[in-house]
């Protein structure tokens, strides 16, 4: 029987994870101070060294790898701006960037937009209090707004930046949020009013000393600028980075694209890359217990925000790190995470990379049980349902592995626990997913898939895992080209093109194909001679040609697929697939895997 | 000593055979499982050749242990009566046996009825469980699910509502349902068997049970029995009048060893040392397994005749009371033409020629869908109903559990393509159809995925939509019945199969 019943909905219901998550990112990082006084000793992270500075390689200017972000600056209420209607407050600004400056932070970011249009203001006063060669400044041409997209509207915000900061130059000038709305908005920002021209000519005269752009969304206008580089020059990029966006930024939000794409273009043209929301809005610092849990066992002196610090720092093509900090246990553990940086190790990031999977796959559901949603007119206990997954996703009992030391007793916690806290007629199997209840709730939680993600999470529980489903469901989700399963239980994505992906495994990292379970986008003779040579175990493909599929069978090799065909397409579906082309007549793996070689060579 | 290990046995096995009936966890049921299976007639209805041939050769070895330490009705007859021991007026404390003259003709004369309906209910003439009320493991299985059960359950309820706020995880509340029926035969039952053990030991062993007739021919050339050495016997008949199969005649120092159940009571009671347990000099076996036997059957109990409806649901009362939830109708069971048993039992037929309605199966189901039956020709036996659960997918309990071969044992990946129904659509009470709501839940929770939404009217966009069920791939599991929001009807329900098949 092919029961796929438990995972129709895994690709909807990705999607709204995103929804669901968003809605729990709290104020930025609050629990971090939390974190700081709940350590082992119960004793504050001392500052051990110097911090970590990476050199510009333009300037061959040392920039401190935590940038000050200064778009959450505190205000008299002790609240961040950004959120507040209150004044900042100015003197706890100047003591920050007093702390900052002393511990060796000397890039301070900002923005004509940030804080209501007070954070230049409020950087400039603090600032211009140090010598003006001791610090970089940073900030943005922020002309979102139509009405400023005039030349003269957007040189006017410009110039401003300088009387507000106080200075004579500008050390980093980004053009603000780059793929935004599309080339449209790019064009109308800076092509069709010259402004891009101005700005050039700036950076000859000086009072720009770096110029580049902070990007967001459409990654065509990323492609688009990073493919005029050659006479722009551009001195940096600013993207978003941390570990969940590393691999799976389309889970988190459709519009974005995976950090690890768009470090690696910028790694490739030697641009160093600024890096924003290391913690995902504060998400990386407001984890589940679990995960705290395990991020303790591993490093019990350290926060939770430090790893994310700690991973985006280690990419070497970082030139720095900002981070908007409101309060100063912040600035303090985040000095103290980069004084000086300690790489990820390799094992850290697999460790990292499960713990981002594990957060996408189970995200808290945001309920207050406030009860509006009451009385569903099926009998269903909706706060009880959504009280009881969280209290199971906060206790650790949320665990997907069978192979997990603790499945066992999770399993029983979770539904022992279940039935006890809701009676079985009033479970999350009986949601008719009518709707009634979605308007009633404040937070806007999904309540119907909610309720069908913790039924489809039960049903696992109850019925055991289809590997096989879950990987295609991955496939589908993040839209990889390839998802591997590695024996140990560790899942790694992919985006290479055609079958570059599993020719690196094979050669450079064979032990993770041995054994493992690979869901593949699709499968021709080649990419099935790698899986057969790596010690592939099981196999998901949407499409497998004729061939491939009789080899596979012939060497053991089991699994399902979407679609069966004479052979594969090539993309524009004009002819066969060259690189199937290319192995054509060749039998046997011994004598495809040389021209698998070199037709991977060639493609580079 | 031999005696004490006699009772030690008697005593694990009691305990386990009972804890078959009243563990819910399954536990017992996975370790232990096999105490069920090598009962005689159970054993002999699943055609369990090594389990019939090992009961024989033991008790052509060893005598009739069978009734003394694996029959749990025979343990219980020893337990009631050990308690008038103890317990009963003085003057019947002890030595409050007699020899009694064997009922030969009594007993033939069941184990040649009981035989003769056997062969009744395997040709399908009548039900099996007509004729299991005096077949003991049958009857003492209704004695645990329906008496003891209950009450264990009660016990593990308190326990579990003790712990519900704590961190353990270890207790559960259970759900009971009793069925008043089976608590009346039940009862009747043991009232019965313990009024004749109270006064008389094993009377209803050595005159009405078949499985101790047919064990008796066997008996009666074991190789170890009680042997009374005539030289050291004093003829203060002791033996006898504390045997409870009352089969010594101490005054021609002779046992009746077709009814002895080899309690080894003498043997420790005989003050000379006359009595020992050891082999027989002149051992006679020519043991010709020629037919099994006879007799009458006992009762045909006019219980079922009460009219009630359907299973007294003792529900656990729901115990979160915000004050928001909506009330819920209990489901009824919809009348189904054809009646739904549980994969594994082949056909309907096979199960009414095999089942003796012990109840085992209906005590593991851990999914509350098996009930036994009110209805005369299949009385005791189990149904499925979608009442409070549907038939998942993963278990397959019932079908491991079956002593009696009523259910051949199957695994999950065959249960996923058994097809024991097939569900039916009543679009007039679908709200989907024919309120226009949104539902599609038979669809969703499908564990099969044969239940399609189609619109209704194919023309027009904005039509309501009807479930179709693709009968190729339903399985008649049940998920649609119980997952189905109309009430106390569902608008989806299954029928049954007469005969599963694969698909």
């Amino acid at each position: 029987m092919d029961n796929k019943k438990t995972t129709i909905n895994r690709r909807r219901f990705l999607k709204f994870i995103g929804i669901g998550a968003t809605a729990i990112a709290v104020p930025s990082c609050i629990s971090t101070s939390d974190d700081n006084k709940s350590t082992k000793n119960g004793v504050q992270r001392e500052i051990k060294g110097e911090m970590t500075y990476r050199e510009n390689p333009k300037t061959k200017e040392k920039v401190s790898l935590l940038g000050y972000g200064c778009m959450r600056l505190p205000t008299i209420t002790n609240e961040s701006a950004r959120d507040s209607e209150d004044m900042i407050d100015q003197e706890a600004v100047n003591e920050l960037v007093d702390y900052a400056i002393k511990h060796g932070v000397n890039l301070f970011d900002t923005s004509p937009a940030y804080c209501k249009g007070l954070s230049e203001r409020a950087m400039g006063i603090a600032l211009s209090r140090y010598p003006r060669e001791s610090y970089f400044l940073s900030t943005k041409l922020s002309n979102f707004s139509q009405s400023t997209w005039t030349r003269e509207k957007s040189i006017a915000m410009y110039k401003r930046s300088f009387e507000e900061l106080q200075t004579e130059y500008i050390d980093y000038m980004h053009l603000h949020g780059i793929g935004m709305n599309g080339m449209e908005a790019y064009n109308a920002r800076y092509v069709d009013n010259g402004l891009l021209e101005f700005l050039l000519k700036e950076r000859e005269a000086g009072r720009i000393r770096n110029l580049g752009f902070s990007y967001h969304g459409d990654v065509s206008v990323f492609d688009y600028l990073l493919s005029r580089h050659d006479d722009i020059k551009w001195d940096f990029v600013l993207i978003q980075l941390n570990y969940m966006d590393w691999r799976h930024a389309k889970e988190i939000n459709e519009r974005n694209t995976n950090a690890e794409y768009l470090y690696g273009e910028l790694e490739k043209r030697g641009i160093p890359v600024m890096v924003m929301e290391p913690l995902l809005g504060g998400r990386l610092a407001d984890v589940n217990d679990a995960v705290v849990t395990q991020m303790k066992q591993r490093r019990p002196n350290d926060s939770v925000a430090s790893w994310a610090f700690r991973f985006a720092g280690t990419h070497p093509g970082i030139l720095t790190v900002l981070s908007g900090m409101t309060y100063k246990e912040h600035l303090h553990d985040n000095i103290v995470t980069y004084s000086p940086l300690e790489p990820v190790s390799v094992d850290e990031s697999v460790f990292l990379e499960k713990m981002a999977q594990f957060m996408l796959k189970y995200p808290a559901i945001p309920c207050t049980q406030c009860e509006y949603c009451m009385p569903c007119p099926y009998g269903l206990d909706i706060p009880a349902i959504f009280t009881h997954y969280n209290k199971c996703l906060n206790e650790g009992n949320i665990v997907d592995d069978e192979r997990d030391s603790q499945y066992v007793a999770a399993r029983r916690a979770f539904l022992v626990g279940y039935d006890r806290a809701v009676p079985k007629l009033r479970q999350a199997g009986h949601c008719i997913a009518c709707g009634a209840c979605l308007a009633h709730c404040p937070q806007g939680i999904a309540i119907d898939k909610e309720l069908q993600k913790i039924y489809e999470y039960t049903e696992s529980l109850k019925r055991g895992h289809d590997l096989l489903d879950e990987m295609k469901d991955r496939l589908v989700a993040g839209n990889y080209s390839l998802v591997l399963r590695a024996a140990d239980g560790g899942v790694q994505v992919f985006n290479g093109k055609g079958v570059s992906d599993l020719y690196e495994l094979y050669t450079k990292t064979p032990h993770l194909l041995n054994g493992a379970i690979v869901a593949d986008k699709v499968i021709g003779v080649g990419a099935a001679t790698l899986m057969a040579l790596g010690g592939v175990n099981q196999f998901y493909t949407h499409v497998i040609s004729c061939d491939a599929y009789n080899f596979l069978k012939e060497k053991g090799i089991n699994g399902r697929y979407g679609e069966i065909v004479d052979y594969i397409r090539n993309q524009d579906g004009s002819g066969q697939c060259p690189l199937e082309t290319y192995i054509d007549g060749y039998v046997g793996t011994d004598s495809i895997l040389p021209r698998i070689a070199e037709f991977v060579a060639s493609m580079k | 000593m031999l005696r004490k290990i006699r009772v030690l046995v008697a005593i694990i096995s009691i305990v386990v055979l009972t804890l078959l009936f009243l563990d819910f966890t399954g536990i017992t049921q996975q370790y232990c499982g096999w105490l069920a299976k090598i009962q005689l007639v159970p054993a002999l209805l699943s055609l369990n050749v090594v389990a019939v041939i090992f009961l024989l050769l033991l008790t052509l070895l060893m005598g009739r242990v069978y009734c003394s330490v694996i029959c749990p009705l025979g343990i219980i007859q020893d337990i009631i009566n050990s308690l008038r021991g103890k317990f009963g007026k003085k003057k019947n404390r002890k030595n409050r046996f007699n020899y009694i003259e064997p009922k030969s003709w009594l007993r033939l004369g069941v184990l040649v009825v009981f035989v003769f309906l056997i062969v009744l209910g395997l040709c399908n003439i009548i039900s099996m469980t007509m004729v299991s009320f005096i077949e003991p493991y049958s009857a003492y299985g209704r004695i645990a699910s329906s008496l003891f059960a209950p009450i264990y359950n009660v016990g593990n309820n308190l326990v579990a509502d003790a712990v519900a706020d704590s961190e353990c995880y270890w207790f559960y509340d259970v759900e009971t349902f009793v069925s008043l029926h089976l608590i009346i035969v039940a009862f009747v039952t043991i009232l019965i068997v313990g009024t004749m053990a109270w006064i008389g030991g094993r009377i209803y062993c050595n005159t009405i049970c078949p499985v101790g007739t047919l064990l008796g021919f066997f008996s009666r050339f074991s190789v170890l029995k009680p042997v009374i050495d005539v030289k050291k016997c004093n003829g203060c008949q002791k033996c006898a009048r504390n045997c409870k199969s009352s089969c010594i005649d101490a005054k021609k120092h002779v046992i009746d060893y077709s009814r002895c159940v080899v309690c080894l009571d003498c043997v420790n009671n005989c003050s000379t040392g006359a009595i020992s347990y050891k082999v027989r000099s002149a051992l006679k076996t020519n043991d010709e397994i020629s037919k099994h036997n006879i007799d009458d059957e006992r009762r045909n109990f006019i219980a079922t005749g009460l009219a009630l409806a359907t299973a007294t649901a003792v529900k656990a009362t729901d115990k979160i009371t915000d004050g928001g939830l909506a009330k819920i109708i209990d489901k009824e069971a919809p009348q189904r033409k054809s009646r739904i048993v549980p994969p594994g039992a082949v056909s309907l037929s096979h199960l009414q020629r095999h089942c003796t309605g012990c109840q085992l199966c209906i005590s593991a189901c851990d999914n509350k869908v098996l009930f036994p039956s009110h209805n005369l020709d299949t009385f005791m036996q189990p149904i499925v109903q979608y009442n409070n659960g549907y038939c998942r997918p993963e278990c397959v309990k019932c079908s491991d559990v079956c002593p009696a071969g009523a259910f051949h044992s199957i695994t999950v990946a065959e249960k996923s393509s058994i097809q024991i129904g097939r569900a039916i659509v009543n679009l007039d009470a679908c709200i989907m159809s024919s309120q226009g709501k949104q539902c599609g839940n038979c669809s969703r929770r499908c564990p099969s995925g044969a239940i399609i939404l189609a619109p209704l009217n194919p023309e027009d966009e904005n039509s309501r939509y009807m479930p179709v069920v693709n009968e190729a791939k339903c399985i008649g599991c049940g998920a649609c019945e119980y997952y189905c929001p109309v009430r106390p009807l569902s608008a989806i329900y299954v029928e049954g199969n007469e005969a599963h098949r694969m698909i």
